[in-house]
């Protein structure tokens, strides 16, 4: 908590961010680098789905990071709203674009997908739907931010439709569990669930963190740059007047 | 108390005053129902499967298209504002307000819907399933409508807005409304159906009485 105040303030997060951002943005670029040259070249074909496993090592990361920065969106909401910082608004924010790409990155990559492992491209299932909705969601929440004029009041509203949009979330977690559906239950995250071989998880893991940390590149770099126009429009604000005497002659 | 049924009187004279606008939903839903038959070619025997989805798919919509009509005429006049200055919260005024929507712009479409089920020629087990499952829904479609309606009241074009952002949560009550109307013809009463959809509906209530009297603040920037 102490560290969300601290960061708070904009010299202060930026200090923080000159660092981090950097960081944030080479990691994602060599983990991405490293993890697409283990999972086309290195890793080996499953034994049930061939060589379009690969699909995987894109799919289920961009689908784990559509979940991920929808729940940031919302906790960067429920900051912004029970503390008024400003800087999470602007976190939340940046977050949304790449949260709904990853999603659409999902649906696409799970229908190109379907198509060799099931037989079809898409199927109302509950996964998909509730991944669907969730970009509907994304879509909303965006065109809120887009709508809405002022600034301040613009960040009240979206972070409303982030919090109540968030119950969709559980949804897509527990969807798997809930109906009958062609995806696989949860096979990593849980005690007990089967798991993935390593040359398999590997890439997978390498790619998931790749996003993620990609996730956090647009995050901070988006703040930064919200930041900056602020700045700049305060001192176009704060500029003093000039006035420029003429003198004007009449025939 | 007091202040819940002044607000509900002057809204249900408001409607009664206005020319009949609180009928448009009314009217879309019969223009609605009515392009789907012809679209589907009369054909009975696909119209009496579809019958269902089709009027849950119609209500939806109608009480979609009337969402910017819930709080933005407050918001806009600055009713809202003087409202919560005069001791009446925000939470009673997200109350009410999502009450006196669904009584004027979803409860008409929710009576009548037996008459338009007529054009689906469904049979009246069917008929009391959809009407038994659109009054469990009624808290829901009507608080998560009229939550859009409160977080794009401010807006001058917030009508679009407003169906972008209510139809996501919409989803879950449309899938087992359906799934519930269906049921009773089998089941009857005792359908888990109804039970899921009472669940959903109060949840979406929970949730949205507070997220609109959230909206309401932010929209008079208090």
């Amino acid at each position: 908590m102490r560290f969300i105040s601290y960061l708070a303030n904009p010299a202060r997060f930026l200090r923080f961010s000159k660092y981090a951002t950097p960081i944030a943005g080479w990691l994602a670029l060599a983990l991405i680098g490293v993890g697409t040259l283990v999972s086309l070249i290195f890793s080996p074909p499953a034994i049930e789905h061939g060589q379009t496993v690969r699909m995987m090592y894109v799919h289920v990361p961009a689908a784990w990071c559509s979940m991920a920065a929808y729940t940031a969106i919302a906790v960067a909401s429920l900051v912004s709203f029970v503390w008024r910082h400003n800087l999470a608004d602007s976190v939340a924010r940046s977050l949304a674009l790449p949260g709904a790409a990853f999603t659409f990155l999902a649906l696409v990559t799970g229908s190109l997908w379907g198509r060799p492992a099931w037989g079809t491209w898409w199927q109302w299932d509950g996964r998909m739907t509730s991944v669907l909705v969730l970009l509907f969601i994304y879509i909303g929440y965006m065109a809120i931010w887009n709508i809405v004029a002022d600034r301040r009041q613009a960040a009240r509203l979206a972070a409303i439709v982030a919090m109540v949009g968030w119950l969709n979330i559980p949804i897509i977690k527990f969807s798997v569990n809930w109906w009958n559906t062609l995806h696989q239950p949860a096979t990593i995250s849980e005690p007990g669930a089967p798991g993935l071989p390593f040359e398999l998880l590997l890439p997978l893991l390498l790619m998931a963190l790749g996003y993620t940390a990609l996730l956090a590149w647009f995050a901070l770099r988006g703040t930064e740059a919200e930041l900056a126009e602020l700045k700049s429009q305060r001192a176009a604000t704060n500029k003093p007047a000039s006035v420029k005497l003429e003198t004007v002659t009449h025939d | 108390m007091i202040g819940v049924s002044t607000i509900l009187k002057r809204d249900v004279k408001r409607a009664a005053r206005s020319g009949g606008t609180w009928a448009y939903g009314l009217v879309f839903m019969v223009i609605f129902l009515t392009l789907s038959a012809i679209a589907l070619d009369g054909e009975m025997s696909t119209l009496r499967r579809l019958g269902v989805p089709l009027i849950w798919l119609a209500v939806t919509f109608a009480t979609l298209m009337s969402a910017d009509r819930a709080f933005s005429e407050d918001i806009k006049d600055g009713t809202t504002g003087q409202l919560w200055l005069g001791g009446f919260g925000y939470l009673e005024q997200a109350g009410s307000g999502i009450f006196a929507f669904g009584l004027i712009h979803l409860l008409p479409l929710i009576i009548t819907a037996p008459l338009w089920s007529v054009l689906f020629d469904l049979n009246s087990e069917t008929v009391i399933g959809l009407v038994a499952a659109l009054l469990l829904a009624f808290p829901g479609i009507a608080a998560f409508t009229a939550l859009a309606g409160a977080l794009t009241g401010g807006q001058g074009k917030g009508g679009f807005l407003a169906i972008f952002i209510s139809a996501p949560l919409l989803v879950p009550i449309l899938i087992f409304g359906v799934a519930a109307s269906q049921a009773y013809a089998i089941t009857g009463w005792a359908a888990v159906e109804f039970r899921a959809l009472a669940g959903l509906s109060l949840l979406a209530l929970a949730v949205s009485v507070p997220a609109t009297a959230a909206a309401l603040a932010a929209n008079t920037d208090r």
